[in-house]
């Protein structure tokens, strides 16, 4: 299948900074995101992205074509945003296949469903939450969240991009929503 | 099935929460200033919006060029300035001439040398004496 970007990444690898800069326009919103649901927090998420387009536009002459431009993209973006959150916490064990700490219970929450003032509240305690949640998984899980609940790739894609197995993908994943619903059970016992 | 029914609500609480904590505006303005620092080319149009100062810093020069005198607002005097003294200072041939003036701007004093090919004049003005 033909990359739509073909064109721009051809002029880019003879060193066209204007070429390169529709790619960047094109995808920078994507690798943002990608970075930011790593690291939740957008200084780190920004300076990531821009790290990633300085590299790729370095390296860009090496770039063969064996995959799409946009899946290279979201590999080096991974790696990146992982390195980035890995140098932020160095010491924090960050094993892929984490089992549930039983130890560690999840907060009783109870969600008001009248309109009015306390809505507001309970958007802003469940953001809360989902974040308390997301910043306890390894980068591993959070880039299989992001790229599956946001970018809404394929499991085939999500393997592409992350370098590994399917089966791991679908086990990442797994994991990292098992995760979520065990902080926020009580919020989906609702239904 | 609860799992999928779970699943399409974990979605939907992520997807909420990135939204909402994505300053997208700022992420835009940012993308800009990137693209700008490292990948912008020069513009034909971020030229031609200097054009428009560039004519008028051009007029202006012109203008002072032809008469240096608008830059000045000549004012009507009514008490032009007065010579109240002269003399010379003998020393090194020229002497030196010292000339007491009256003048609006106040006391003032001036030195003359009057070389052949590069005449000295220095004016000491004491304002508000």
């Amino acid at each position: 299948m033909r990359d739509p970007d073909d064109e721009l990444i051809r002029l880019s690898q003879q060193g066209s900074k204007t070429a390169f800069g529709k790619l960047v326009d094109r995808y920078y919103e994507m690798v943002f995101v990608l970075a930011f649901g790593i690291l939740h927090h957008h200084e780190g998420a920004r300076d990531v992205t821009q790290d990633v387009f300085l590299k790729v536009f370095r390296e860009i002459k090496n770039f063969k074509g064996e995959s799409k431009f946009k899946t290279w993209l979201y590999r080096v973006a991974v790696n990146a945003a992982i390195d980035a959150l890995r140098k932020q916490r160095p010491h924090e064990h960050l094993d892929g296949t984490d089992v549930s700490d039983e130890d560690e219970k999840p907060p009783l929450i109870v969600l008001d469903r009248r309109a009015g003032p306390r809505e507001k509240a309970s958007e802003s305690e469940m953001r809360a939450l989902v974040r308390e949640a997301l910043d306890k998984l390894s980068p591993d899980h959070r880039a299989a969240l992001v790229l599956r609940e946001w970018h809404e790739l394929s499991y085939e894609e999500m393997a592409h991009a992350l370098g590994i197995e399917l089966g791991t993908v679908m086990s990442r994943l797994h994991y990292a929503r098992k995760k979520l619903s065990e902080i926020l059970s009580l919020r989906l016992m609702e239904y | 099935m609860a799992n999928g029914r779970n699943n399409d609500e974990i979605k939907r609480l992520y997807q909420d929460y990135v939204a909402k904590e994505l300053d997208r505006s700022r992420l835009l303005q940012e993308k800009d200033d990137f693209l700008k620092a490292y990948f912008a080319g020069w513009p034909l149009l971020g030229v031609l919006q200097f054009l428009p100062s560039l004519v008028l810093i051009v007029m202006i020069a012109v203008l002072v060029w032809i008469d240096p005198r608008i830059l000045h607002h000549p004012e009507k005097i009514s008490t032009p300035a007065m010579i109240l003294t002269t003399r010379e200072v003998f020393g090194e041939p020229p002497p030196v001439v010292i000339k007491r003036i009256v003048s609006r701007t106040g006391p003032t004093l001036v030195y003359q040398k009057h070389y052949e090919k590069h005449p000295i004049t220095i004016i000491w003005i004491f304002s508000g004496g």
